[in-house]
This record gives structure tokens, C-alpha cells and sequence, in this order.
């Protein structure tokens, strides 16, 4: 959409040189003065709008104000706005007198001369849709590789500059090995690409790292900073978090390639997709990453819409490189958002069945789901088909049982009394309420088993503590219920109202009666009830069970042995219910006691069908059944009476209900061992949102509906007002800013810096493009390639502009310092994960493995503790923990990120927190950068690594050894004089602990694995040395 | 970002030119365009000393004396003075808010004739020097939001730290040690302490070249600082020498000053190995200065070791030196613990006062003395003859502040009976901050730095010099 062209040498970028231009353009320099300067007080924010004048619209800024026009297009001297800047009076000059944003003589000029060219507006760049432009003609028609070549050559072509020649081919090796892996590359890759002088040398390279699964983890990393993922749940307490299933989603889903746009759908509404599978549901994590608080006494609401507000932040962030947290208090003063547009966006997010305080909480935050790994997903599998050939074996025996019933009956000649016969299998607990030690104040009266108990609100019995029930388990619970009162009592609990009501009970509700199964209230918990009410003042059997499937179908009650049809209120359980309280009959931990009267009380570890229901009832349903006539009996009569046959009768059966019992339990232990993620969730009731003013949780105003902001288009016609509606819209390839920004993030990891530097905001505030035109055909491109990244990257990386040699002259570098116009390759340090993925692998330590839970390395003692609440004694995980073993060598991305302590060495190479989203890490050199390079025991246990491979694997001269190392760590060879510094260096180190053997050990006993592997102590305590210097030196850990 | 490039375009930003040949704790590389000048003023202090005082420490049992509660003891709190006023999730279940008097006397010190608790002696005879603030006030109610904002401006994470600014704006005036220093003192209470955060000595979206280097009383002192066993001094500078000969090498064929840079990072690596330890030995401190401050000073990580490391570090001319001390969280059982945490500060941060003083530091030093929020004069729990607790209380506290610019000998600001409510002169969290950013000879409305789009300042859009504090 940019169509002018740009005039300006480099310069202009940073600072205007007028002289240079003869055309001002309103984008790039009219539009950042008025917005850095104006536009605060004569801007889109009405609130703040002063002399009712806005300059942000050409109609208002040229329109008639009672006689005063503050511009006149053409016209400087009769223009108000030019009058009031160059006004002699401070009281009438403008920006005030005590504005912060003073405006400069350049540009009062650059002012003046675009009124009298016309003072046309333009709309801001980047909330235009791109266009592809033609490539541009270039000087040297064969230097171009590719589209990218066309562009920036043709702006140093008018900057009077040339390319550099291309890199050589080690550097080359190297910096694609890093950008794509993110690992250097080996001695088999560097010798086999050297070796191979073929035109397609560097395009086969690029393929094959492609394919690596190094890729996905590499390219996560930027990711995971982006989606402020961490390991803990932050704030004051920042207990851990389990949630790395979804760090698992996104290094997959960078090594499958999944399309950006699907890509981002599945992350901001992949639960809403239809027939969402689990790998959607946990895409959704992205929006989930956020800190939760588990401070005790904090507002719920105040923070529940924190976490909706950093949802919105982070997805206009990273998606639309906008920041629209201005518009939470007021409307934006630069950027088209409005506060009430802000509250509408924030409502696509505002429906999380979640609450703002997680009070005592480790672990994940609910809504979860539980996300197998693949090898449980095989191990689920499997079981499951066992089960399935165990259930067609006993259909079979109750086909067989069909035509056994007739002789059965006829042998049945005596009945047997129905008390007689009472399931006495599986009873866990037998309480007759005859009599007893009761707390409270126990009134037995006639009951309908002997005696009844009489509560009388302040009598509760209390069962065995190890009557412990699980969810996966099988069981029955319930009794005799005579209620007193209509209100809502409990009949029968094991529940701790003071962690989430985690338990189970049985429950009257003023007539209706309710089984409980709880984790965590309301977001992880099932809850069944009764339609039918049961009479007050009399007595009813009431009676559960449960198949140990955690869902709300497995639930039934019974009311006087007759199945309830029950409402579902909840259905979302998916972890313990096991509670550490008092097994109660007739109360709650502290709350609705019982009233009335309970009798013969029994709790069974099976789901006793309903036959042996009703026998507790005292109604024997088999002799009833059999009384009935075969051709009269009912499909469910029928069904009833083959159960109650095979469970007496056949031997077999029973012996196939063990087999099946026993697998369910395998299953089900290998279903426990199964990883909860976190997801998005749209709560079925959704909530109302509102403007709330200065952003503040208590003062709702006006009602909004989700919407996007009007200024970049509303939702597709036909798509749905939610967040996969949201999805659609910022994927549509008309979107001003999703491909953008996405293509810009792309070439920020290959170039370290993007063609728009700020990353996060591309608004009438952002910097300007390096490159406009080439961002937006990238920006085409990307899209009509069906938003293939993996494509995206071969072609930067397979572009002239990439392959450059980084070397730079004094006069380039004072052209362009920053190399923004890339005259020359990148060159940049290696990010935090890099240093140290690189240090493992050149020292052969690196463990190969994929995905998973996060790891603790060596970090220094203590860290943690100085921190962390009561000194890590509460909020668990508050200690670190170190770790041993081949998880000291993981990739750097696996390291547990707690957000208040982050890991140290990362941390130094300027990795973030990670309590916010960053899209953008800012590079330093520091000292204290060079204390972890050089004393961090992971970088010292590395160069021993190296120095004990140099010494197996690179013959037997110093020069080789050394040689070898180098080349391993810089991916090159040394010349002469390099080699001669690091033998001169092992030499006298090699002096020094020859008179000292064990300084020697000391040094080699750092880190954990094997110090010397049996060789000789001081060779490779002096070749350790050595190996540090060429781990530290500025060549290894840069690109 | 490329460091000496960044000089090179900068060089009408005189100020930064210095620091950036150094680099650590070098000022504002980053949207440097965007950010505006710094000490717009001469500065009355060079550096500060923060002594933060993590869990909200009581006012009723320190600096605001309360004589008329005595008679209120367990009488209800009226509704005429809580007006509605917000109270945790901790005691909003209370069915009563009963008023509990401080069990500690007050007596008036020094020439002011200024109440101060028994449990404070040594205050007392600091009182001329410094000026309390009675009337200190925040919104935020629990420790995260209400440290945060304390630290860095906001409630929410993700500002930079009060010391990541003042790193940012002024540079380092020491090439061997961080413009900013933060260390940790655990406190005597017995109650589990509440957790500090990262981001409280973070550089937000500032480089992070000036978040806080912590300052550690066990391992290193500063991370990774030690050689690694076995590898001694000749050692690593022949270490160092190698690795600076091949630097040289790559610089000559690349021609990328970045690389020079990391060539002077290791040189001041190198340097700090020894100001650091050098820093932290008090061997050599006499025995009547160690005796100042407390028989504590001689125990690593104590509150009063740490007192006397940030004397040693403003010395060295160390720029922001954050001490946090833990523990003054009493929800219950107030008495006994709030005594022990006024015996671990009491006689240390007296004795900094006069250590500087004595020393003629305390001039252009700024001391500040302050938690996140106050402590309610209702009881928390069971009020019995011997013990109490006290809630979180956002509507008053009292903080202290010393040194540089600042007023000595006066109190400012005034509550109500009740200690509840301030009657007059409030002084807001971003009035602090801004005052002493005033102390340091900086406008804190031009002090800014821009991010997404926006120039942010450590008061936002807040905060007003409150000028009687000022000297």
C-alpha cells in the first residue's frame, strides 16, 4: 500500500534531514509528530480533547471553528496550527509550555511544508490491508536471488551502497543451523556441506534441518516468551504449575507445520472448533499462560479481570502488534481503539468458568483437561480393546443366560426371605443407627430397621477415617431418610468446604436429592439431582452409586429402589475427590446438618445394581420378576431378572466381571498417571461485560457486547460472536495486520531485528518499517501460500540478502550502525537457550529428548528460598529441587521457569520472566554474563565435555586437539594465529596443574557426570581450560 | 540492541557517552530518542538506600501514636470511621472489628518531641535526622499488587523497578560494581513470611542490563562471581588473555563493535572478582562501628550485615542499593512478632544513619524507610489480654525518609484517631516516588522510556513532589 517512494537516506529513519526531501510524507513524518505531540489533547480520546479540535481527522483539523481553521490546506500562514507552534507568546504557543513533548524546528518545518503541499492525510500503513507491489528495478540484475534481494537491493541502490559478497560457506552452516535449530551444526554436517560444491548444496541443507525436531523446539522458544509461559502460577505465592502439555502443542506444532492460521485459531478458539479434539483443546492453553493469584484474601472479580484484561493484551500483542491496554482506562490516545472497543474485545475472553482467586492452590488452575501423552494414548488404547473383547464375551454369556432362565425358575422351588439375601459382598460400611456413640445430641427413636437416629441439627455420626472413596473407584452409598426440615441438609458427606468443597455426599435439597463428586469447586467437580422430590416428614429409601467413570452418567440414584431421572449440573471432573476430613453422616465439614431422621446407613465399594437395591428396600425384585409371567415380562424387567440370573448362576460371567474389574483398574491407573492442561472455555451462562471506568473492577458502566474494534473490520458476515468468530476475523487475509506482524516475527528471528524494529507495536507509535514494501509482499506471500511458516523461512533464508558475509567497514557502519539496511548478513549473540543448548552439544552432553515435564538443572542453592514464601516451607514447590542425571542436559527450554526467581543463567542473557507477554528480547553485554560463561558449573561441566572429546576423538597433537574444539564451538576452522594463542594456552595451563594435580581434580570434579572418563587429570584439566576460552570466545555464541 | 552503535547516534546525549564505554549499569541504550534528559536538576542525593520493610509493618506499634485507643480497647470500630472502606477476603467474614490498642508505650525523643514506640529506642535518637511521614497511603490491600506498586508504579507486573529506572536515568558512577543493588534479610517473626518478587528489582520493558543484582549473604555474593575450584587467579587471567587475544582477532576480520564491548564485559568480570569480595569482607570494620550496629552486623545475611553493606556500597558509589527485610506480615500473634522484627531493624538502621552521617554521606544520600501498606487498628482473630493480629490497611501508613534533600527532624502528615484515616496531608505511594526522584535531581514526569508505543514513567500519571518533606 505504500506507494510512495522513499527518499530519504537511512538517516531519515532515525533523524529527519530535510534537505534530503523534498516531499513529506504524512506516515512517516507527519503522523509521528502529531501523535507523539497532538494528539494527547487533540486526539481520538474525547474525554481529553481540548478546544473540541481533533488533528487525527483531516475533515475536523481543516474544518471552520468559529473562524479559526487550525489548517488550511496549501495555506501555512493562514492555518491556526502553524500560528500557535511558532507563537512568540509561550501562553499561546503550543504543545503548553509545560507539555513533555516540545515539538523540534525540523519539525515546526516539516509541518509547514505539508500544509502547503496540501496537508493531505493518509491513513496509518499498517491498518491498511498490505498489497503486493511490483519488485522494484535493481542495479545488478544477478544479485537477487529472490523477491527479498529485489527490494533491498533496490534501497541500497538508492542509499549508493553495495551488498557484501556472500558469507563463507562454515558461517553460512552455521547461522542457517542456529536459525533454524537453534544448535550448531556437527562435524559429519560441516564436513558433508563443505564436501558438497552442488548448486542445491544449500537449499538440501535447509531441508534436511527443517525436518528436525530441534526445528519445533527452537522455534518455540520465542513462543513460549510471547505466550508468558512459565512453570509456576505467579504472584506473591507462585506456587508450580504443571501445564507443559502445552509446550508439548507448540514445538509440534511448529515441526508439523501447521498453517499460521490455523495455528492461531487453535490457540485463541481451538475448543470451539467443531469436534475439537484434545490437541485443540490444548492449543488453547496460549490464552491460559497467564498468573493466577493464590493470595489469601485477594477480591475474586479484581483479579478474574486481570486475567481477562492480559488475555486481551497478549493477543492484540502478539497477533496484531498492537497494544490496546491504553483503551482499559480511557480511549486510546494514538491508536483508532476506544475504551468501549476495549471492553468489547475483552468480552470474547470474559467467559472462563474461572475464578480470580486460587486460594491455596498448586497445580493447574481449572478449566483442564487431561492430555495424554502419545505413549499413554497407546497404553489407553490398548486396554481399552481388552476391554471391549472382555465385554462381547459376556454379552455372549447373557445370550446363553437367555434360554438358561426357564429351567432356573423351575428350579427355584422355595423362596428365600429377601433379608436373607442383602448384597453382604462388597459392603464397606454397615451403620444400623440402632444405637451408638453419636457427637451431639442423639435421640433414638423407632425406626424402620430397628431403631432410628433423630438429628437434630447439631448430631452428626462419624465413619471410619479409612473409609476413603476415590473417584475411580466403584460405590454405593445411602440409607433410610426421613427429613425434618426444607432446606437443604446433608445426608451423608466426606467434603472439605474449606479447600474448593473437595469430597462427595449426599445431599437433600429441599426435596430433591443430589449426589456431590468434587476436586474443586466449580471447575473441576460433577453434580447430579433428582427431579423428583422426596416427601418431608417421611421415610425413603434414597440410594447411589457410582461406576468409578468420573462423568455424571455414572451416577444413579434410588428412590425406594426406583431409578431417578436425574438433571446434570456439572460434568467436569477429572481429578482427586479425596478429602481430608471427618466421614460424616448427617452434616457437612461445617455446614446444612441434617434434621430428621436416618436409618440403616450402607455404603457398599461396588455399583450394586438395581436388583440388590430394592432388596435393601425389602422388595426382592427376583421373586417379584418371576412372578410375572415370561410373555408379560418388560424389555426391562427382562434385562433385571438376566442380571440377578447371571450374578447367582454363572461362574463364568462372574469370573469375566473380575477380569473386567481388574482392567478397568489398569486402566484406570494409567488414565491417573495422565498430564491435565489447561484450557479456554466459554462458560455456558456467559458472563455480561461492561466499561469500567479508569479500568477498575468496581465500577461497571454500560453493558457491551464482543465486538472488534471498528477501525480494522468487524467479524465475517455468518461467523459466530465468540472467539473462534475472533479467529476467523484476524485470519481473514484482508486483516491490515496478522500476516504482518507474523511474517515481521519471522524475519526477527532470522535477522535479529524485525523490518518494523518494534516487534509488539506496529500503531501510528511504532517504528517505521525498514522496508515497507517487502514487508507487505512478504505479507501477500504468506498468506497465499496457505500461511506456510516453513516456506516463509526458505525463502529468506534461500535470499542473497540472508547469505551475505557479516563483515562490516568504518564507513558502513557510519551509514548504517545498525545494519538496518542489510548491506551485510546478520550477525547477532546467541539467545539465553542457545548458550546453553550450544555448550551441551559441542561438549556431547546434550540429551536428545523431546517434549515433556520441565527440568531443574544445577542452579545455585537458595535462590528460591530467599524468596519464596515462609522460605519455600508453604504454597509447595517453594524449594528447588535439583535434578540428576540426563535432566541436567536438557535444552535450555525445558527449564522449570518459576516466574518470581526465573532461572539465573537464562535470565542474565536476557530471557524474561515471563509474567507478561514479550515479543521482543533486548540484548546486552553484560559482566555478569561473563561470570556464567565462565563459572556457572553447567559451562565449566561443558568444557571438561569438550576437552574430554577433543582428547578421544581428535588425534593425538595439540594443534588438532585444539583445532578440533575450535572448529566444534565456532563452526570453523582456526587459522594459524588463533592456533598458536590456544597452544600457547595449553601449554602453561598444562605447566600449572602439573605442579598442582589437585587443583586439577577440584576442577574436574565439577558437575555431575563422570570427571575424567579415565583419562589422564592434568592433560585434561589444562584441555578444560582451554575449551572454556573457546566456549567464552565472542565467536561461539554468536550466529 | 547494538550497544557502541547506539552510542555513536547518540552523541548529543552526553551523560550516556560515559557510561557506555563501560557498560555495566550503562544508561538508556534502547528507545533513547524517546527518552528525556535526566537530573534536570542538581541532585540532592547521589544515591539511595531503600530499606523496604516487606509485609506492611504496623504504624500503630511504631510511628503513629495513639493514646485515646487505650480507652477504645475492644470497642467496636464505628462505621463512621471505616465508611464502607474494603477489607480483605481474610477478615471481611469477621462478625466484628473490634479496635485493639497498641500494648507498646510511646515516648516523645529528641528535640522534636516526636512519639515513638519502645520497641524503636535507637529510632529515637535518630529522630532529629529524619522526617516521618505519618500519613503514607496506597489502594492496594494485599502484599503482591501493593509491593508491586510500591516497586515499580503499578499493581500489576511488568514496569520496570524503582532501581531499574534509576539505573536507566543515571548511569553508574562505579565501573566495578551495579548501578543497582538489592539484598535480602529474613525476619524474626515466627509467621511464614511473604514471597518477594523478581520483578520488584526487575527492568521491566527497560534493557536488562538494569534490573537489580542481588547481593547474596550465602554462595557467591554475587552469581557465579568465584572462580571455579581449581582454577586460580594467575590462571584465569591467562584465561582471560586468551580469550581477549582471539576477540581482537575476530574484531580485525569483522569489523563488529560488539565484540569490543564483550571484550571490556570480561575485563570489569574480571574486576568485579575482586571489588566484590572486596566489598563484602568486613573483616577490616572496627570494632566500634560493628558494635553500632548490633551484634546481628557480624551475622551474614542479617538485616544489620546488610545495613552495613549498603554504608560499604554507597561509598563505592553504588547507586540504588534495595534492601528488603521479610516478616512484618502479623495477622495474629502481633505482639510477640512485631517486637522481634523491630529488635532485627531497630539498632541497624539507626546506626546506618549515623554511620553515614559521621562519615558525611548522609548529605547526598537518600534514605527511605517504608512497607507496602499499614495494618488495621481492628483486631485480626481473637483479641485476648495478651495477643492480637491486624489486617492489611491500605488507608494509612508510615514510612520514614532521611539524607538527601530531605527535611529533617519534622513528621508529616496526620490520622484520625483510630489511626484509619488520614485527616491531613496524604502522601500517596506516587508522591514518595516522586519525591524521591526530586531528592535524586530528577522530574519524575520526564524520566521515560517507550514501549509499545507509549512513554511510561515510573509515577504514570501520577505523583507530585510533596515539597515540605523536602530540606
Amino acid at each position: 500500500m505504500i506507494e510512495r517512494l522513499l527518499l530519504f537516506s537511512f538517516t531519515s529513519v532515525v533523524g529527519i534531514n530535510l534537505a534530503a526531501e523534498k516531499e513529506v510524507d504524512f506516515n512517516q513524518h507527519i503522523r509521528p509528530i502529531l501523535s507523539g505531540k497532538c494528539f494527547a489533547c487533540h486526539g481520538p480520546d474525547e474525554k481529553e480533547r481540548k478546544a473540541k479540535l481533533r488533528l487525527d481527522m483531516r475533515e475536523s483539523a481543516i474544518a471552520d471553528h468559529g473562524g479559526i481553521r487550525a489548517i488550511v490546506p496549501g495555506k501555512p500562514a493562514q492555518s491556526e496550527l502553524i500560528s500557535r507552534i511558532n507563537h512568540s507568546d509561550p501562553e499561546e504557543r503550543m504543545p503548553p509550555e509545560d507539555s513533555e513533548h516540545q515539538l523540534t524546528a525540523t519539525e515546526r518545518s516539516l509541518l509547514e511544508a505539508w500544509i502547503k503541499a496540501g496537508a493531505e492525510y493518509q491513513a496509518h500503513w499498517a491498518f491498511v490491508s498490505p498489497s503486493r507491489a511490483p519488485l522494484p528495478g535493481v542495479s545488478n540484475a544477478e544479485w537477487p536471488g529472490n523477491a527479498i534481494d529485489h527490494f533491498i537491493l533496490a534501497r541500497l541502490d538508492r542509499e549508493g551502497l553495495k551488498p557484501s559478497p556472500p558469507a563463507s560457506r562454515e558461517r553460512l552452516l552455521r547461522r542457517l543451523t542456529f536459525d533454524l535449530t537453534g544448535l550448531p551444526p556437527t562435524v559429519t554436517e560441516m564436513d558433508a556441506f563443505l564436501a558438497d560444491t552442488s548448486a542445491r548444496a544449500v537449499e538440501q541443507v535447509f531441508d534436511s534441518l527443517l525436518e528436525r525436531r530441534a526445528y519445533g523446539e527452537h522455534m518455540a522458544v520465542n513462543w513460549l516468551d510471547a505466550a508468558r509461559y512459565a512453570d509456576s502460577n505467579g504472584y506473591n505465592n507462585d506456587p508450580p504449575r504443571y501445564n507443559w502439555r502445552w509446550r508439548d502443542w507448540a514445538i509440534e506444532a511448529f515441526n508439523r507445520n501447521l498453517p499460521f492460521d490455523q495455528f492461531l485459531t487453535e490457540q485463541l478458539a481451538g475448543d470451539l472448533l467443531p469436534g475439537a479434539t484434545v490437541e485443540q483443546q490444548l492449543a488453547t492453553g496460549f490464552n491460559r499462560n497467564h498468573s493466577v493469584t493464590t493470595e489469601g484474601g485477594v477480591i475474586d472479580e479484581e483479579y478474574r479481570l486481570e486475567y481477562v484484561a492480559d488475555r486481551v493484551n497478549t493477543t492484540a500483542t502478539v497477533f496484531m502488534g498492537l497494544s490496546m491496554r491504553c483503551a482499559r482506562c480511557h480511549d486510546h490516545k494514538f491508536d483508532p481503539i476506544l475504551q468501549k472497543e476495549y471492553y468489547a474485545f475483552s468480552a470474547f475472553f470474559n467467559q472462563v468458568p474461572e475464578k480470580g482467586s486460587h486460594r491455596g492452590l498448586v497445580g493447574n488452575p481449572t478449566p483442564v483437561i487431561r492430555a495424554p501423552t502419545k505413549a499413554q494414548r497407546a497404553a489407553i488404547e490398548k486396554q481399552t480393546t481388552t476391554l471391549q473383547a472382555l465385554a462381547s464375551s459376556m454379552e455372549e454369556r447373557r445370550l446363553l443366560a437367555d434360554s438358561a432362565i426357564p429351567a432356573w425358575q423351575r428350579r427355584l422351588s422355595d423362596d428365600q426371605a429377601g433379608d436373607a439375601r442383602i448384597p453382604a459382598e462388597g459392603l464397606l460400611h454397615h451403620c444400623s443407627l440402632d444405637d451408638g456413640d453419636v457427637s451431639g445430641n442423639p435421640q433414638w427413636v423407632p425406626g424402620k430397621v430397628g431403631n432410628a437416629l433423630k438429628l437434630d441439627g447439631k448430631t452428626h455420626v462419624v465413619l471410619p477415617a479409612e473409609l476413603t472413596l476415590k473417584r475411580d473407584q466403584t460405590f454405593s452409598y445411602g440409607g433410610w431418610v426421613n427429613p425434618g426440615a426444607a432446606r437443604p441438609m446433608n445426608i451423608l458427606s466426606r467434603m472439605n468446604s474449606g479447600n474448593h468443597s473437595r469430597g462427595f455426599d449426599l445431599t437433600f435439597e429441599r426435596g430433591p436429592v443430589s449426589v456431590h463428586l468434587i476436586h474443586q469447586w466449580p471447575g473441576n467437580g460433577l453434580k447430579v439431582q433428582t427431579k423428583a422430590a422426596i416427601k418431608l416428614n417421611q421415610w425413603t429409601h434414597v440410594f447411589a452409586t457410582y461406576d468409578g467413570s468420573s462423568k455424571a452418567s455414572g451416577v444413579a440414584i434410588y428412590f425406594n429402589g426406583v431409578k431417578q431421572p436425574l438433571d446434570i449440573e456439572k460434568d467436569n471432573l477429572s481429578a482427586s475427590i479425596v478429602a481430608d476430613v471427618e466421614f460424616r453422616i448427617g452434616s457437612r465439614t461445617n455446614s446444612i446438618p441434617f434434621v430428621g431422621m436416618l436409618d440403616d446407613v450402607r455404603l457398599y465399594g461396588s455399583v450394586l445394581p438395581q436388583s440388590q437395591v430394592a432388596l435393601l428396600v425389602g422388595n426382592d425384585l427376583r421373586d417379584e420378576l418371576l412372578a410375572i409371567p415370561t410373555a408379560q415380562r418388560s424389555e426391562a424387567q427382562h434385562k433385571q431378572l438376566r442380571d440377578i440370573y447371571l450374578a447367582e448362576e454363572d461362574a463364568d460371567f462372574t469370573r469375566l466381571a473380575v477380569l473386567q474389574r481388574d482392567q478397568q483398574a489398569a486402566l484406570k491407573k494409567v488414565q491417573k498417571a495422565v498430564p491435565t492442561a489447561m484450557i479456554m472455555k466459554d462458560q455456558e451462562k456467559m458472563r455480561s461485560t461492561f466499561i469500567l471506568a479508569r479500568g477498575e473492577y468496581d465500577k461497571p458502566g454500560e453493558k457491551v457486547e464482543a465486538a472488534t474494534p471498528a477501525a480494522f473490520g468487524v467479524l465475517p458476515a455468518g461467523a459466530p460472536r465468540n472467539r473462534l468468530g475472533l479467529a476467523r476475523w484476524l485470519t481473514n487475509p484482508r486483516h491490515p495486520l496478522t500476516a504482518r506482524v507474523a511474517v515481521n516475527r519471522l524475519w526477527y528471528q532470522m535477522f535479529g531485528t524485525g523490518i518494523v524494529e518494534t516487534q509488539e507495536d506496529f500503531g501510528s507509535q511504532g517504528s517505521w518499517p525498514s522496508h515497507p514494501q517487502l514487508l507487505d509482499w512478504l505479507a501477500v506471500e504468506y498468506i497465499e501460500s496457505g500461511w506456510d511458516s516453513k516456506a516463509m523461512i526458505k525463502l529468506i533464508s534461500m535470499s542473497a540478502t540472508y547469505q551475505q558475509s557479516p563483515r562490516s567497514t568504518p564507513a558502513l557502519r557510519s551509514v548504517d550502525p545498525r545494519n538496518r539496511l542489510l548491506a551485510r548478513g546478520p550477525r547477532s549473540r546467541l539467545s539465553a537457550e542457545m548458550i546453553r543448548d550450544h555448550a551441551l552439544a559441542v561438549s556431547g552432553f546434550l540429551t536428545n529428548q523431546v517434549g515433556g515435564p520441565s527440568v531443574r538443572p544445577y542452579q545455585p542453592a537458595g535462590l528460591w528460598t530467599e524468596v519464596s514464601v515462609g522460605g519455600g516451607t508453604v504454597h509447595g514447590g517453594g524449594r528447588y529441587i535439583q535434578q540428576h542425571g540426563k535432566d541436567l542436559y536438557r535444552r535450555g527450554i525445558y527449564t522449570w521457569w518459576k516466574r518470581t526467581c526465573p532461572p539465573p543463567a537464562l535470565n542474565t542473557f536476557d530471557a524474561p520472566d515471563r509474567e507478561f507477554c514479550t515479543v521482543r528480547r533486548t540484548p546486552t553485554n553484560t559482566p555478569l554474563q561473563a561470570l556464567v560463561m565462565l563459572n556457572d558449573p553447567t559451562f565449566v561441566e561443558a568444557a571438561r565435555g569438550l576437552a574430554q572429546r577433543l582428547l578421544r576423538e581428535a588425534g593425538t597433537t595439540v594443534d588438532a586437539r585444539a583445532a578440533f574444539a575450535f572448529r566444534l564451538a565456532t563452526s570453523r576452522s582456526p587459522r594459524p594465529r588463533e592456533l598458536a594463542i590456544l597452544s600457547a594456552q595449553y601449554a602453561k595451563q598444562h605447566q600449572r596443574f602439573e605442579a598442582n594435580k589437585s587443583a586439577a581434580d577440584q576442577l574436574l570434579a565439577i558437575g555431575e557426570s563422570d570427571p575424567t572418563a579415565g583419562l589422564d587429570t592434568v592433560e585434561l584439566a589444562a584441555w578444560t581450560t582451554v575449551a572454556s576460552i573457546i566456549l567464552n570466545l565472542d565467536e561461539a555464541i554468536s550466529r | 540492541m547494538n550497544h557502541s552503535d547506539h552510542c555513536a547516534f547518540q552523541i548529543n546525549r552526553r551523560r550516556f557517552l560515559g557510561s557506555c564505554a563501560t557498560g555495566l549499569g550503562a544508561a538508556a541504550l534502547t528507545n533513547l530518542d524517546a527518552a528525556t534528559a535526566v537530573r534536570d536538576f542538581a541532585p540532592k542525593a547521589k544515591r539511595v538506600i531503600y530499606m523496604f520493610q516487606s509485609g506492611a509493618p504496623s504504624q500503630l506499634e511504631t510511628f503513629d501514636y495513639k493514646p485515646g485507643l487505650e480507652q477504645l480497647h475492644k470497642s467496636e470500630l464505628p462505621d463512621s470511621i471505616r465508611q464502607g472502606q474494603r477489607v480483605t477476603g481474610m477478615t471481611s467474614g469477621q462478625a466484628s472489628f473490634p479496635v485493639a490498642a497498641s500494648k507498646f508505650k510511646f515516648r516523645q525523643h529528641g528535640r522534636s518531641g516526636t512519639w515513638i514506640s519502645d520497641l524503636l529506642p535507637h529510632h529515637g535518637k535518630i529522630v532529629d535526622d529524619i522526617c516521618i511521614v505519618r500519613s503514607m497511603f496506597t489502594e492496594a490491600i494485599n502484599h503482591d499488587p501493593a509491593i508491586t506498586l510500591m516497586q515499580t508504579g503499578t499493581q500489576q507486573p511488568g514496569r520496570p523497578s524503582f532501581g531499574a529506572w534509576a539505573s536507566y536515568g543515571l548511569g553508574s558512577e562505579n565501573q566495578e560494581l551495579p548501578a543497582f543493588v538489592v539484598l535480602i534479610s529474613k525476619g524474626s517473626s515466627s509467621r511464614a513470611a511473604q514471597g518477594l518478587l523478581g520483578r520488584l528489582w526487575g527492568n521491566g520493558f527497560l534493557p536488562p542490563k538494569h534490573q537489580g543484582v542481588k547481593l547474596r549473604s550465602t554462595g557467591d555474593p554475587v552469581l557465579y562471581l568465584a572462580d571455579p575450584a581449581g582454577v586460580s587467579r594467575p590462571m584465569r587471567r591467562d584465561m582471560l588473555d586468551g580469550i581477549g587475544s582471539l576477540n581482537n582477532l575476530l574484531h580485525d576480520e569483522l569489523g563488529d563493535p560488539e565484540i569490543n564491548a564483550r571484550i571490556a564485559q570480561y575485563e570489569m568480570a574480571f574486576r568485579m572478582q575482586s571489588s566484590v569480595p572486596e566489598l563484602t569482607d568486613i573483616s577490616k570494620e572496627p570494632a566500634h562501628i560493628m558494635d553500632m550496629y548490633g551484634k546481628d552486623a557480624s551475622r551474614p545475611g542479617s538485616y544489620a550485615a546488610n545495613c552495613l553493606l549498603a554504608r560499604r556500597l554507597a561509598e563505592r558509589g553504588v547507586q540504588f542499593i534495595q534492601l528488603y527485610h521479610r516478616g512484618w506480615d502479623q495477622h495474629g500473634n502481633l505482639p510477640k512478632d512485631i517486637s522481634a522484627q523491630c529488635r532485627d531493624v531497630d539498632q541497624a538502621s539507626s546506626a546506618l544513619i549515623k554511620d553515614l552521617k559521621q562519615r558525611g554521606l548522609l548529605d547526598d544520600t537518600l534514605i527511605v524507610w517504608a512497607g507496602e501498606f499499614g495494618r488495621s487498628v481492628y483486631c485480626q482473630g481473637k483479641l485476648t489480654a495478651t495477643s492480637y493480629g491486624r489486617d492489611h490497611h491500605p488507608r494509612c501508613f508510615s514510612a520514614w525518609m532521611a539524607g538527601g534533600g530531605i527535611r529533617p527532624g519534622v513528621v508529616h502528615g496526620e490520622t484520625d484517631d483510630f489511626s484509619y484515616n488520614i485527616v491531613r496531608d496524604g502522601v500517596h505511594v506516587y508522591d514518595l516516588q516522586a519525591t524521591m526522584l526530586h531528592c535524586m535531581g530528577i522530574d519524575h514526569k520526564r524520566l521515560t522510556f517507550k514501549h509499545q508505543g507509549r512513554d511510561y514513567r515510573l509515577t504514570d500519571v501520577h505523583g507530585k513532589v510533596v515539597k515540605p518533606l523536602l530540606a
